[in-house]
Protein backbone atom coordinates (compact mmCIF):
# COMPACT_ATOMS: atom_id res chain seq x y z
CA UNK A 1 0.00 0.00 0.00
CA UNK A 2 2.85 2.42 1.19
CA UNK A 3 4.25 1.68 -2.43
CA UNK A 4 1.40 2.15 -4.12
CA UNK A 5 0.68 5.48 -2.83
CA UNK A 6 4.45 6.62 -3.38
CA UNK A 7 4.14 5.64 -6.95
CA UNK A 8 1.26 7.71 -7.14
CA UNK A 9 3.06 10.43 -5.57
CA UNK A 10 5.84 9.77 -8.06
CA UNK A 11 3.83 9.62 -11.60
CA UNK A 12 2.03 13.20 -10.33
CA UNK A 13 5.20 14.33 -9.89
CA UNK A 14 6.05 13.47 -13.15
CA UNK A 15 2.89 14.33 -14.81
CA UNK A 16 3.47 17.82 -13.24
CA UNK A 17 6.93 18.23 -14.49
CA UNK A 18 6.15 16.97 -17.69
CA UNK A 19 3.36 19.40 -18.22
CA UNK A 20 5.63 22.37 -16.39
CA UNK A 21 8.58 21.61 -19.49
CA UNK A 22 5.54 21.81 -22.29
CA UNK A 23 4.12 24.45 -21.38
CA UNK A 24 7.96 26.40 -21.30
CA UNK A 25 8.70 25.05 -24.45
CA UNK A 26 5.72 26.61 -25.81
CA UNK A 27 6.71 30.19 -23.93
CA UNK A 28 10.25 29.80 -25.61
CA UNK A 29 8.77 29.26 -29.06
CA UNK A 30 6.23 32.20 -29.25
CA UNK A 31 8.92 34.02 -27.34
CA UNK A 32 11.37 33.32 -30.01
CA UNK A 33 9.04 34.15 -32.60
CA UNK A 34 10.60 37.50 -34.56
CA UNK A 35 8.68 40.57 -36.28
CA UNK A 36 9.68 39.07 -39.57
CA UNK A 37 8.62 35.45 -38.69
CA UNK A 38 5.19 37.28 -38.02
CA UNK A 39 5.37 38.86 -41.40
CA UNK A 40 6.29 35.94 -43.28
CA UNK A 41 3.49 34.17 -41.53
CA UNK A 42 1.11 36.27 -42.70
CA UNK A 43 2.31 36.34 -46.22
CA UNK A 44 2.70 32.41 -46.27
CA UNK A 45 -1.32 32.23 -44.92
CA UNK A 46 -2.91 29.49 -47.44
CA UNK A 47 -5.00 31.41 -50.03
CA UNK A 48 -6.69 30.10 -52.74
CA UNK A 49 -5.96 28.86 -56.03
CA UNK A 50 -8.02 32.00 -57.80
CA UNK A 51 -11.14 34.28 -56.61
CA UNK A 52 -13.46 36.44 -58.48
CA UNK A 53 -15.10 39.13 -56.76
CA UNK A 54 -17.19 42.62 -57.06
CA UNK A 55 -15.05 45.46 -55.24
CA UNK A 56 -16.74 49.15 -54.72
CA UNK A 57 -14.40 51.50 -53.50
CA UNK A 58 -15.50 55.01 -51.94
CA UNK A 59 -13.39 57.81 -52.06
CA UNK A 60 -14.40 61.03 -49.51
CA UNK A 61 -12.86 64.48 -49.53
CA UNK A 62 -12.10 66.45 -46.64
CA UNK A 63 -15.42 68.07 -47.59
CA UNK A 64 -17.61 65.08 -46.96
CA UNK A 65 -18.04 64.74 -50.80
CA UNK A 66 -17.98 61.46 -52.41
CA UNK A 67 -17.47 59.41 -55.32
CA UNK A 68 -18.15 55.73 -55.80
CA UNK A 69 -16.51 53.11 -58.12
CA UNK A 70 -17.54 50.10 -58.68
CA UNK A 71 -15.23 47.12 -60.01
CA UNK A 72 -15.09 43.54 -60.80
CA UNK A 73 -11.69 41.66 -60.04
CA UNK A 74 -10.31 38.44 -60.74
CA UNK A 75 -7.42 36.90 -58.34
CA UNK A 76 -4.90 33.87 -59.36
CA UNK A 77 -3.21 32.98 -56.37
CA UNK A 78 -1.38 36.53 -54.61
CA UNK A 79 0.38 36.95 -57.70
CA UNK A 80 -1.79 38.21 -60.67
CA UNK A 81 -5.38 40.60 -60.52
CA UNK A 82 -7.16 41.61 -63.19
CA UNK A 83 -9.96 44.27 -62.37
CA UNK A 84 -12.01 45.82 -64.63
CA UNK A 85 -14.08 48.98 -64.12
CA UNK A 86 -18.56 48.62 -63.97
CA UNK A 87 -19.27 52.16 -63.05
CA UNK A 88 -19.12 54.87 -63.41
CA UNK A 89 -19.77 55.46 -66.88
CA UNK A 90 -16.78 57.60 -67.29
CA UNK A 91 -14.44 54.41 -66.41
CA UNK A 92 -16.48 51.55 -67.51
CA UNK A 93 -14.78 49.16 -69.39
CA UNK A 94 -11.32 50.45 -68.05
CA UNK A 95 -8.83 47.54 -67.59
CA UNK A 96 -6.13 47.05 -65.39
CA UNK A 97 -3.71 44.14 -65.24
CA UNK A 98 -0.81 43.08 -62.48
CA UNK A 99 1.46 40.58 -62.43
CA UNK A 100 3.90 39.94 -59.46
CA UNK A 101 7.27 38.89 -60.65
CA UNK A 102 9.56 36.81 -58.75
CA UNK A 103 11.07 40.02 -57.64
CA UNK A 104 8.47 41.38 -56.11
CA UNK A 105 8.60 43.58 -58.75
CA UNK A 106 5.51 44.27 -61.28
CA UNK A 107 4.57 44.03 -64.43
CA UNK A 108 1.56 46.30 -65.49
CA UNK A 109 -1.05 46.62 -67.86
CA UNK A 110 -3.77 48.72 -68.56
CA UNK A 111 -6.82 48.91 -71.26
CA UNK A 112 -7.84 52.52 -72.70
CA UNK A 113 -11.28 51.55 -74.36
CA UNK A 114 -11.75 55.04 -75.80
CA UNK A 115 -8.35 55.15 -77.71
CA UNK A 116 -8.32 51.12 -78.07
CA UNK A 117 -4.97 51.21 -76.31
CA UNK A 118 -3.55 48.35 -74.21
CA UNK A 119 -0.41 49.96 -72.51
CA UNK A 120 2.34 48.80 -70.29
CA UNK A 121 2.80 50.79 -67.53
CA UNK A 122 5.96 51.97 -66.04
CA UNK A 123 6.80 50.23 -62.33
CA UNK A 124 7.71 53.19 -60.75
CA UNK A 125 3.96 53.63 -60.59
CA UNK A 126 3.18 51.29 -57.51
CA UNK A 127 3.40 54.37 -55.58
CA UNK A 128 1.21 56.45 -56.89
CA UNK A 129 -2.66 56.50 -55.82
CA UNK A 130 -4.70 54.03 -57.02
CA UNK A 131 -7.43 55.81 -58.98
CA UNK A 132 -7.57 58.76 -57.05
CA UNK A 133 -7.64 56.92 -53.86
CA UNK A 134 -5.81 56.90 -50.68
CA UNK A 135 -4.13 53.37 -51.78
CA UNK A 136 -0.99 52.89 -53.51
CA UNK A 137 -0.58 50.37 -56.09
CA UNK A 138 2.11 49.33 -53.57
CA UNK A 139 -0.67 49.15 -50.37
CA UNK A 140 -2.48 46.85 -52.22
CA UNK A 141 -0.30 44.22 -53.71
CA UNK A 142 2.90 42.67 -51.81
CA UNK A 143 6.33 43.49 -50.56
CA UNK A 144 9.39 42.06 -50.87
CA UNK A 145 10.16 41.58 -47.07
CA UNK A 146 13.18 41.51 -47.41
CA UNK A 147 13.44 44.74 -47.96
CA UNK A 148 12.26 45.78 -44.68
CA UNK A 149 13.67 45.24 -41.22
CA UNK A 150 11.03 44.55 -38.28
CA UNK A 151 10.77 45.20 -34.95
CA UNK A 152 8.14 43.93 -32.45
CA UNK A 153 6.84 46.92 -30.21
CA UNK A 154 4.52 45.38 -27.99
CA UNK A 155 1.56 42.75 -27.81
CA UNK A 156 -1.98 43.85 -27.15
CA UNK A 157 -5.61 43.55 -27.16
CA UNK A 158 -7.29 45.14 -30.14
CA UNK A 159 -11.10 44.53 -30.80
CA UNK A 160 -11.29 41.61 -28.59
CA UNK A 161 -8.31 40.31 -30.30
CA UNK A 162 -4.88 39.30 -29.16
CA UNK A 163 -2.36 41.41 -31.56
CA UNK A 164 1.45 41.48 -32.40
CA UNK A 165 2.33 45.09 -33.15
CA UNK A 166 4.99 45.50 -35.77
CA UNK A 167 6.82 47.91 -36.59
CA UNK A 168 8.58 47.68 -40.28
CA UNK A 169 11.57 49.73 -41.67
CA UNK A 170 12.18 49.81 -45.31
CA UNK A 171 16.04 49.99 -46.67
CA UNK A 172 15.19 52.57 -49.21
CA UNK A 173 12.60 54.71 -47.52
CA UNK A 174 12.32 57.05 -50.50
CA UNK A 175 11.59 53.61 -53.08
CA UNK A 176 8.94 52.77 -50.48
CA UNK A 177 7.65 56.05 -50.08
CA UNK A 178 7.19 55.79 -46.10
CA UNK A 179 9.86 56.11 -43.29
CA UNK A 180 7.85 53.05 -41.53
CA UNK A 181 4.84 51.82 -41.38
CA UNK A 182 3.12 49.78 -37.96
CA UNK A 183 1.04 46.96 -38.62
CA UNK A 184 -1.33 45.28 -35.68
CA UNK A 185 -1.37 41.43 -36.71
CA UNK A 186 -3.74 39.17 -35.29
CA UNK A 187 -2.38 35.86 -34.30
CA UNK A 188 -5.01 33.76 -34.69
CA UNK A 189 -5.82 34.52 -38.21
CA UNK A 190 -2.24 36.04 -39.25
CA UNK A 191 -4.20 39.24 -40.50
CA UNK A 192 -3.33 42.55 -39.84
CA UNK A 193 -6.27 44.73 -38.50
CA UNK A 194 -4.40 47.92 -38.65
CA UNK A 195 -1.64 49.58 -40.23
CA UNK A 196 -0.56 53.09 -39.70
CA UNK A 197 1.55 54.83 -42.63
CA UNK A 198 4.11 57.28 -41.77
CA UNK A 199 5.53 59.76 -44.17
CA UNK A 200 9.04 60.22 -45.45
CA UNK A 201 9.61 62.87 -42.24
CA UNK A 202 8.64 60.59 -39.88
CA UNK A 203 5.17 62.08 -39.24
CA UNK A 204 1.76 59.36 -39.02
CA UNK A 205 0.31 59.69 -42.77
CA UNK A 206 -2.52 57.71 -43.06
CA UNK A 207 -4.09 54.87 -41.22
CA UNK A 208 -5.61 51.48 -42.58
CA UNK A 209 -8.36 49.77 -41.12
CA UNK A 210 -9.55 46.29 -41.81
CA UNK A 211 -12.79 46.50 -40.46
CA UNK A 212 -14.03 43.08 -41.67
CA UNK A 213 -12.48 40.05 -42.03
CA UNK A 214 -14.62 36.85 -43.27
CA UNK A 215 -13.83 33.14 -43.70
CA UNK A 216 -14.75 32.64 -46.98
CA UNK A 217 -14.89 28.63 -48.11
CA UNK A 218 -12.06 28.30 -45.66
CA UNK A 219 -10.07 30.97 -46.41
CA UNK A 220 -9.77 34.27 -44.54
CA UNK A 221 -10.17 37.34 -46.50
CA UNK A 222 -10.06 41.14 -45.42
CA UNK A 223 -13.80 42.00 -47.46
CA UNK A 224 -14.09 45.90 -45.70
CA UNK A 225 -10.94 48.11 -45.45
CA UNK A 226 -10.63 51.92 -44.59
CA UNK A 227 -7.78 53.90 -45.73
CA UNK A 228 -7.79 57.67 -44.15
CA UNK A 229 -5.35 59.95 -45.05
CA UNK A 230 -5.20 62.21 -41.78
CA UNK A 231 -2.82 64.88 -43.49
CA UNK A 232 -5.29 65.47 -46.44
CA UNK A 233 -8.32 64.09 -44.52
CA UNK A 234 -9.39 61.96 -47.49
CA UNK A 235 -10.69 58.70 -46.87
CA UNK A 236 -11.36 55.40 -49.18
CA UNK A 237 -13.59 52.78 -48.21
CA UNK A 238 -13.22 49.39 -50.28
CA UNK A 239 -15.95 46.79 -49.92
CA UNK A 240 -15.93 43.43 -51.74
CA UNK A 241 -19.14 41.13 -51.63
CA UNK A 242 -20.06 38.87 -54.46
CA UNK A 243 -16.69 36.70 -53.38
CA UNK A 244 -16.25 33.46 -54.93
CA UNK A 245 -12.96 31.06 -54.47
CA UNK A 246 -11.40 28.24 -56.20
CA UNK A 247 -13.95 28.52 -59.37
CA UNK A 248 -11.47 28.50 -62.18
CA UNK A 249 -10.63 31.42 -63.87
CA UNK A 250 -9.50 31.25 -67.42
CA UNK A 251 -5.76 32.17 -68.35
CA UNK A 252 -6.35 34.85 -70.68
CA UNK A 253 -7.71 36.79 -67.98
CA UNK A 254 -4.01 37.57 -66.76
CA UNK A 255 -2.91 38.27 -70.10
CA UNK A 256 -2.85 41.83 -71.89
CA UNK A 257 -4.78 40.41 -74.55
CA UNK A 258 -7.57 39.45 -72.72
CA UNK A 259 -7.89 43.30 -71.21
CA UNK A 260 -10.38 44.10 -73.57
CA UNK A 261 -12.55 41.42 -73.38
CA UNK A 262 -12.72 41.85 -69.68
CA UNK A 263 -16.07 43.53 -69.29
CA UNK A 264 -17.79 40.73 -71.21
CA UNK A 265 -16.29 38.06 -68.97
CA UNK A 266 -18.18 39.73 -65.71
CA UNK A 267 -20.53 37.27 -64.26
CA UNK A 268 -24.29 38.51 -64.23
CA UNK A 269 -25.56 39.86 -61.23
CA UNK B 1 -50.87 42.41 -113.75
CA UNK B 2 -51.63 45.58 -116.40
CA UNK B 3 -48.68 47.68 -118.26
CA UNK B 4 -49.67 50.79 -115.67
CA UNK B 5 -49.73 49.16 -112.54
CA UNK B 6 -46.34 47.62 -113.37
CA UNK B 7 -45.18 51.13 -114.47
CA UNK B 8 -46.25 52.42 -111.01
CA UNK B 9 -44.67 49.61 -109.17
CA UNK B 10 -40.94 49.78 -111.16
CA UNK B 11 -40.73 53.42 -110.55
CA UNK B 12 -41.55 53.28 -107.32
CA UNK B 13 -38.69 50.80 -106.59
CA UNK B 14 -36.81 53.17 -108.45
CA UNK B 15 -37.48 56.20 -106.17
CA UNK B 16 -36.87 53.53 -103.23
CA UNK B 17 -33.83 52.96 -104.75
CA UNK B 18 -32.61 56.07 -105.39
CA UNK B 19 -34.13 57.51 -101.75
CA UNK B 20 -31.95 54.95 -100.29
CA UNK B 21 -28.15 55.99 -101.88
CA UNK B 22 -29.10 59.33 -100.85
CA UNK B 23 -29.57 58.76 -97.45
CA UNK B 24 -26.77 56.85 -97.48
CA UNK B 25 -24.75 59.91 -98.68
CA UNK B 26 -26.54 61.92 -96.42
CA UNK B 27 -25.23 60.03 -93.45
CA UNK B 28 -21.29 59.41 -94.62
CA UNK B 29 -21.33 63.36 -94.93
CA UNK B 30 -22.72 63.29 -91.45
CA UNK B 31 -19.76 61.60 -90.24
CA UNK B 32 -17.18 62.97 -92.24
CA UNK B 33 -17.93 66.23 -90.58
CA UNK B 34 -16.67 64.83 -87.26
CA UNK B 35 -13.57 66.45 -86.42
CA UNK B 36 -10.63 64.02 -86.70
CA UNK B 37 -8.63 64.32 -83.74
CA UNK B 38 -5.36 62.18 -83.44
CA UNK B 39 -4.24 61.59 -79.24
CA UNK B 40 -0.71 60.73 -78.62
CA UNK B 41 0.06 59.48 -75.13
CA UNK B 42 3.70 59.85 -74.52
CA UNK B 43 3.40 58.66 -70.86
CA UNK B 44 3.80 55.53 -68.92
CA UNK B 45 2.35 56.16 -65.70
CA UNK B 46 -1.83 54.87 -64.51
CA UNK B 47 -2.63 58.35 -63.42
CA UNK B 48 -1.81 60.36 -66.55
CA UNK B 49 -3.20 56.80 -68.51
CA UNK B 50 -6.34 57.09 -66.61
CA UNK B 51 -6.60 60.53 -67.30
CA UNK B 52 -6.14 60.77 -70.95
CA UNK B 53 -8.90 58.16 -71.11
CA UNK B 54 -10.98 59.98 -69.32
CA UNK B 55 -10.10 63.50 -71.50
CA UNK B 56 -10.87 60.80 -74.59
CA UNK B 57 -14.79 59.86 -73.22
CA UNK B 58 -15.14 63.47 -72.99
CA UNK B 59 -14.33 64.88 -76.22
CA UNK B 60 -15.99 61.60 -77.88
CA UNK B 61 -18.99 62.63 -75.80
CA UNK B 62 -19.59 65.69 -77.04
CA UNK B 63 -20.34 63.65 -80.63
CA UNK B 64 -18.30 65.85 -82.63
CA UNK B 65 -14.81 64.57 -82.68
CA UNK B 66 -13.65 60.69 -83.74
CA UNK B 67 -10.65 60.03 -81.80
CA UNK B 68 -7.59 57.61 -82.70
CA UNK B 69 -4.76 57.33 -80.74
CA UNK B 70 -0.70 56.26 -80.72
CA UNK B 71 1.83 55.60 -78.13
CA UNK B 72 4.42 57.78 -79.31
CA UNK B 73 5.18 61.11 -81.59
CA UNK B 74 5.06 58.85 -85.24
CA UNK B 75 8.27 59.59 -87.18
CA UNK B 76 7.34 58.17 -90.60
CA UNK B 77 5.00 59.65 -93.11
CA UNK B 78 1.31 59.19 -92.60
CA UNK B 79 -0.54 56.82 -95.37
CA UNK B 80 -3.91 57.70 -94.45
CA UNK B 81 -6.39 60.41 -93.91
CA UNK B 82 -4.71 63.72 -92.01
CA UNK B 83 -6.29 64.90 -88.68
CA UNK B 84 -7.53 68.02 -87.80
CA UNK B 85 -6.34 68.38 -84.64
CA UNK B 86 -3.46 66.43 -82.50
CA UNK B 87 -3.46 66.44 -78.74
CA UNK B 88 -0.05 65.30 -77.48
CA UNK B 89 0.41 64.29 -73.91
CA UNK B 90 4.10 64.24 -73.08
CA UNK B 91 6.35 62.46 -70.88
CA UNK B 92 8.92 64.91 -70.23
CA UNK B 93 6.98 67.95 -69.06
CA UNK B 94 3.48 68.53 -67.66
CA UNK B 95 1.37 70.00 -70.36
CA UNK B 96 -0.80 68.63 -72.72
CA UNK B 97 -0.09 69.94 -76.42
CA UNK B 98 -3.30 70.58 -78.57
CA UNK B 99 -1.50 70.94 -82.68
CA UNK B 100 -3.02 72.47 -85.68
CA UNK B 101 -2.00 73.04 -88.99
CA UNK B 102 -0.94 76.40 -88.31
CA UNK B 103 -2.03 79.24 -86.02
CA UNK B 104 -5.94 79.36 -84.82
CA UNK B 105 -6.39 82.35 -87.46
CA UNK B 106 -5.86 80.37 -89.69
CA UNK B 107 -8.20 78.14 -89.65
CA UNK B 108 -11.89 77.40 -90.85
CA UNK B 109 -14.59 78.33 -88.57
CA UNK B 110 -15.30 75.25 -88.17
CA UNK B 111 -12.22 73.79 -87.35
CA UNK B 112 -11.28 76.87 -85.03
CA UNK B 113 -14.50 76.16 -83.06
CA UNK B 114 -13.68 72.85 -82.71
CA UNK B 115 -10.51 73.57 -81.57
CA UNK B 116 -12.04 75.79 -78.98
CA UNK B 117 -14.09 72.86 -77.48
CA UNK B 118 -10.52 70.79 -77.55
CA UNK B 119 -8.92 73.30 -75.64
CA UNK B 120 -12.12 74.07 -73.11
CA UNK B 121 -12.50 69.89 -72.06
CA UNK B 122 -8.31 69.70 -72.10
CA UNK B 123 -8.48 72.93 -69.56
CA UNK B 124 -11.16 71.31 -67.49
CA UNK B 125 -10.00 67.83 -67.73
CA UNK B 126 -6.76 68.52 -67.11
CA UNK B 127 -6.49 71.57 -64.90
CA UNK B 128 -9.66 70.56 -62.51
CA UNK B 129 -10.27 69.36 -59.23
CA UNK B 130 -10.76 65.70 -59.47
CA UNK B 131 -7.87 65.47 -62.59
CA UNK B 132 -5.54 62.60 -61.91
CA UNK B 133 -2.54 64.01 -63.56
CA UNK B 134 -2.53 68.14 -63.25
CA UNK B 135 -1.24 69.81 -66.62
CA UNK B 136 -0.93 73.07 -68.26
CA UNK B 137 -2.61 73.23 -71.65
CA UNK B 138 -0.80 74.65 -74.34
CA UNK B 139 -1.24 75.63 -77.93
CA UNK B 140 1.42 76.56 -81.21
CA UNK B 141 0.93 80.14 -80.20
CA UNK B 142 1.93 79.51 -76.36
CA UNK B 143 4.89 77.14 -76.45
CA UNK B 144 7.95 75.89 -78.84
CA UNK B 145 6.93 72.50 -78.43
CA UNK B 146 3.65 72.38 -79.93
CA UNK B 147 5.00 75.30 -82.81
CA UNK B 148 7.86 72.41 -83.86
CA UNK B 149 5.33 69.50 -84.25
CA UNK B 150 2.69 71.52 -86.23
CA UNK B 151 5.56 71.55 -88.94
CA UNK B 152 7.13 68.37 -88.19
CA UNK B 153 3.43 66.49 -88.52
CA UNK B 154 1.85 68.79 -91.04
CA UNK B 155 5.27 68.21 -93.59
CA UNK B 156 4.51 64.38 -92.64
CA UNK B 157 0.84 64.14 -93.78
CA UNK B 158 -0.44 63.69 -90.33
CA UNK B 159 -2.30 67.20 -90.16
Amino acid sequence: MKNGKRLVRTMMLIGILTMSVLALSVAAVAADLTGKQIIETVNNAPVANDARLLMTMTLINGQGQSLSRQMWSWKQGTTKTALVFLAPDDVKGTAFLTIELPDYSNDMWLYLPSLGLTKHIDANSKTQNFMGSDFTYDDMGHRDINDYDYKILREETYDGNHVYVIQATPHDPQEAGYSHMISWIRDDIWKPVKVEYYDLSGKLEKIQTNSKIEKIDGYWAITDMTMENVQTKHKTIVTMTKIEVNTGVPAEVFTSDGLPKLLGLVPQQ
Amino acid sequence: MNTQRRLFITVAILALMIASVGIGVLGETAQSEQVRVLVIDETHGIQSSLQIELFARALVGTGTFSIHALTEIPTEKNTGEPYDIVVIVPSIVEQVWIVTAGVPSQLTAQLAQALHVVESITDKMYGGEHTLDPRAVVGVTDDLFPAVYSGFLLCNGWL
